[in-house]
């Protein structure tokens, strides 16, 4: 489920609910893309019971190096980004959450939410809020990025 | 969008797709893309309530929009760009014409601007009205 790029004045307000991602290649659960060239804002984006067996890559995707990455003037704003009741079989990470040093991502939150193989890493950089609630990895409860 | 055109569109973006490769399941081409398929369409392909607790704020957010969205309804009416003074003789510049039939249709609640067959000349192109 994926928003942008072309998005340069602004998406809020979006509900995605009961989802099951069949394909198992997909890039990302969900996924933001923008960075301060293309601009704009996401804002209130909830994606929820969602039940995905194989993602190919991370379930959440936010990385402002994305495209031509921080070239330009126009500062994204994302920010109240949920993903809830997520039910994941085999990912390449929870999460991938990348902002700038000069603007960074928002607030952030996972709860109940369960990826039962991470194949690799998370990366979380310069987000100002990320919350997590009965967030479990691997088998592990997770409490912090 | 014609069908046509839909179900090429649909195709370019798939063969974009490093997904394009993985099995095919049935396609929404054949369907209105503006409309919401009907119920049985979705019958055994999986989709439909997931796990989780249902009544969530998120839930009633989205009833709300669901609720409140209804599809535009654009009024029958056209307006001619020749009756507001446009020529479609290649030389002609017919900015001002166009625009005024946008205009029009704007302030009359909605309609359709129609340029009819011919050559036209419109030299830069201007902000319009919605």
């Amino acid at each position: 489920m994926t928003i942008g790029s072309e998005m340069s004045g602004g998406v809020a307000h979006v509900f995605a609910r009961d989802l099951l991602f069949s394909s198992t290649e997909l890039a990302a659960g969900h996924r933001l893309k923008t960075n301060s060239v293309r601009g704009g804002y996401i804002k209130d984006s909830n994606v929820f019971r969602v039940n995905a067996p194989i993602i190919g890559g991370p379930a959440l995707i936010i990385d402002y190096t994305y495209g031509e990455g921080d070239t330009g003037t126009f500062y994204p704003e994302v920010t109240d980004i949920n993903l809830l009741h997520w039910t994941i079989g085999r990912a390449t990470a929870a999460w991938d959450v990348i902002g700038y040093t000069e603007d960074h991502v928002g607030t952030v939150r996972l709860e109940d939410f369960t990826l039962t193989d991470q194949t690799g890493g998370n990366t979380l950089e310069l987000v100002d809020d990320f919350e997590l609630v009965d967030v479990t990895i691997d088998g592990t409860p997770v409490t912090n990025g | 969008m014609p069908l046509g055109a839909a179900t090429a569109a649909a195709d370019a973006a798939a063969s974009d797709n490093a997904a394009a490769n993985a099995p095919t399941h049935d396609r929404f081409d054949h369907l209105d893309h503006a409309v919401r398929p009907p119920a049985a369409w979705f019958a055994g392909r999986g989709c439909g309530d997931q796990p989780g607790p249902r009544n969530l704020p998120q839930d009633r957010s989205a009833d709300r929009i669901l609720r409140e969205t209804r599809r535009p309804r654009i009024p029958r009416r056209d307006f001619d760009v020749t009756e507001f003074g446009g020529v479609g003789d290649g030389v002609t510049d017919n900015t001002k014409a166009i625009a005024d039939a946008i205009t029009a249709a704007s302030h009359h609640g909605g309609g359709r601007v129609v340029l009819p067959a011919g050559r036209r000349t419109r030299p830069a192109p201007t902000a319009t009205a919605a």
